[in-house]
């Protein structure tokens, strides 16, 4: 495994601006209700990964626009996995499915999202900015 | 953006949307609960004789008054939605026509130099041939008018649906404004009923229509939790708003109206040894968010900074003092090389990065809108006089260039911010942040 390697939770690990991750609103709506946790659980788990890449960009909810996130397009990730900074709002709103592979991983954890270590994030900072 | 141009219309159309559902979802409640004390009152034979006669009598009366609850709050919610979508509207052709008046004004200022340019040229021809005893060449400086005309009556024109926009979104606030208003008068704000109720309630409570009263007890605790928390919301909307305040301050009335019901309903279950008096006490507290909304109007912003408090994972301790609000309520924070607007993960992370090397960071959130950059902070349209404002503010800026933080800001929001500052602005195309490790601005590719 890379050095700082972490895996996406599904479309939601999208690291796009608000511009580019609209393109993917038909496979987003298509994972609409079909969450089978409850999501206020997978919400406060993905709202409360630690930050890495924290870019200035407002986005706005694209499928119903119900909500805004500051920093929206920002990423999170609680050292083994990210997803972006409105993937809560997303999961609060709409129940958007995440893949199995990270819903069985959080559950071990009883869905407490762990601490990351400032040079685990700069770690992760470097994967994620080397491998876009 | 020129100076005399309206600014984009400020608000939460997310926020006000987010409240009439709220409403809608209160009105669902006391519609279900008035369907099972229907059923109640109509008895299934189990309690028999005069006690429950007249007690089945006084219940009647009242599933009535909760379907007129039911439809005030119905009422409450769709004129929230009907102003959540006219504001969203009105952003939209606002921030349109301020881009519009921006490219139009920009042309007019072009055709209006070209002119001048053209009319000292035309000046020195005619100089040229009068020495030489030779005819004038025909004057070029006019062919520039239709570009002046044209380009004055596109800036025109986009002010004009500014000013529509505007005037679009006052309408609709007042709108909203007097349709609560009704709805409160309609049964909401109505204190009758629900004394109506306790008194029809007590009567059962002896026997086994506890079950039923804490049914009432349950939902009207819900109610008033959350209409105190809608009456937050708009206290909150209340700030860029004015219209809407007068609503805050009726949701106010319906979670201490909804409380004291709750109260009440609990109070009368301990008082028959069915209930229990701590729960009262829990009921009581269900009074807090209402008293909050009267707080609100004078620390808005303050509450929206513990609303919208995360945990700060990943956001190092930063030295920063406050450093007030922006007129649309957000937190300002300075340090010694930057200014931050904003209280989210993502600013913090940026503030507690700044070293300043570039410039005064200012840490702003941006947006694109029409492929126009705007600035925004928590989840409203900010004006760039705001952001000179709070950097301005700042007693550790002493006027030199500034590092832009905040995505998008070469669209526009740079150049604006130069134009109030008067200091060199750097900023980027695409979405931004300082780097955890240099402090350095950097770019993110794509959009």
């Amino acid at each position: 495994m890379a050095r700082g390697e972490v895996h996406p939770i599904g479309v939601l690990s999208d690291m796009s601006g608000q511009a580019d991750f609209e393109a993917r609103s038909l496979e987003l709506r298509q994972l609409v209700g079909k969450l089978r946790i409850e999501p206020e659980i997978v919400a406060h788990y993905l709202q409360s990964g630690a930050m890495v890449l924290a870019w200035m960009e407002s986005t706005t909810d694209m499928l119903e626009a119900r909500f805004r996130v500051p920093g929206g397009s920002a990423i999170r990730t609680d050292g083994t996995y990210y997803w972006r900074n409105d993937a809560a709002r997303y999961v609060i709103e709409y129940a958007i499915d995440l893949r199995p592979e990270f819903i069985t991983h959080a559950s071990a954890l009883d869905w407490q999202c762990p601490e990351v270590s400032a040079d685990r994030v700069l770690e992760i900072d470097d994967f994620l900015t080397n491998s876009k | 953006m020129p100076s005399d141009t309206l600014p984009p219309i400020l608000g939460d159309p997310v926020a006000v949307g987010a409240a009439a559902r709220t409403f809608a979802s209160i009105a669902a409640d006391i519609a279900a609960t008035a369907t099972r004390l229907r059923a109640l009152a109509a008895g299934d034979g189990t309690w028999t004789g005069v006690a429950a006669t007249r007690a089945q009598a006084r219940a009647a009366t009242l599933p009535p008054k909760l379907d007129k609850a039911t439809a005030s709050y119905a009422a409450a919610g769709g004129a929230l939605r009907d102003y959540a979508v006219a504001l969203a509207d009105a952003q939209r052709q606002s921030a349109s026509a301020i881009a519009a008046e921006r490219r139009a004004s920009l042309d007019l200022e072009s055709a209006r130099a070209a002119q001048a340019t053209a009319t000292q040229h035309d000046a020195a021809q005619a100089a040229t041939a009068h020495a030489a005893g030779q005819l004038a060449p025909p004057p070029t400086a006019q062919r520039h008018q239709a570009d002046i005309d044209d380009a004055a009556a596109r800036v025109a024109r986009a002010s004009a649906t500014n000013r529509a926009a505007h005037d679009d979104q006052s309408r609709a606030a007042r709108l909203a404004a007097a349709a609560l208003k009704e709805a409160s008068r309609e049964g909401i704000h109505n204190q009758s009923w629900w004394r109506h109720a306790i008194s029809s309630a007590a009567n059962w409570a002896s026997t086994q229509w506890a079950q039923a009263l804490r049914t009432v007890s349950k939902v009207a605790a819900t109610i008033s939790g959350l209409a105190g928390i809608a009456a937050l919301a708009l206290s909150i909307a209340g700030v860029f708003f004015p219209p809407l305040e007068g609503a805050a301050a009726t949701l106010e009335a319906i979670s201490l109206v909804s409380a004291q019901l709750s109260v009440i309903a609990d109070a009368t279950l301990a008082a028959s040894g069915k209930g229990s008096w701590t729960t009262v006490g829990l009921d009581a507290l269900n009074l807090a968010p209402a008293a909050l909304g009267k707080i609100i109007g004078k620390a808005a912003p303050a509450l929206r900074r513990i609303l919208n408090s995360d945990r700060l994972t990943g956001v190092e301790h930063v030295d920063s003092h406050m450093g007030g609000f922006t007129e649309a309520g957000s937190i300002v924070r300075h340090t010694k090389t930057a200014t931050a607007i904003g209280d989210d993960d993502a600013t913090l992370a940026n503030l507690s990065r700044s070293t300043g090397a570039e410039g005064h960071d200012v840490i702003v959130h941006g947006v694109l809108i029409d492929d126009e950059a705007y600035f925004s902070a928590d989840q409203t349209l900010i004006h760039p006089q705001q952001v000179a404002d709070a950097i301005l503010s700042n007693p550790e800026y002493s006027g030199g260039p500034i590092n832009l933080v905040s995505c998008y800001g070469a669209k526009g929001t740079a150049a604006e911010l130069e134009d109030i500052l008067g200091v060199p602005v750097n900023a980027k195309m695409g979405r931004v942040r300082l780097n955890p490790k240099t402090g350095a601005l950097e770019e993110s590719v794509g959009r």
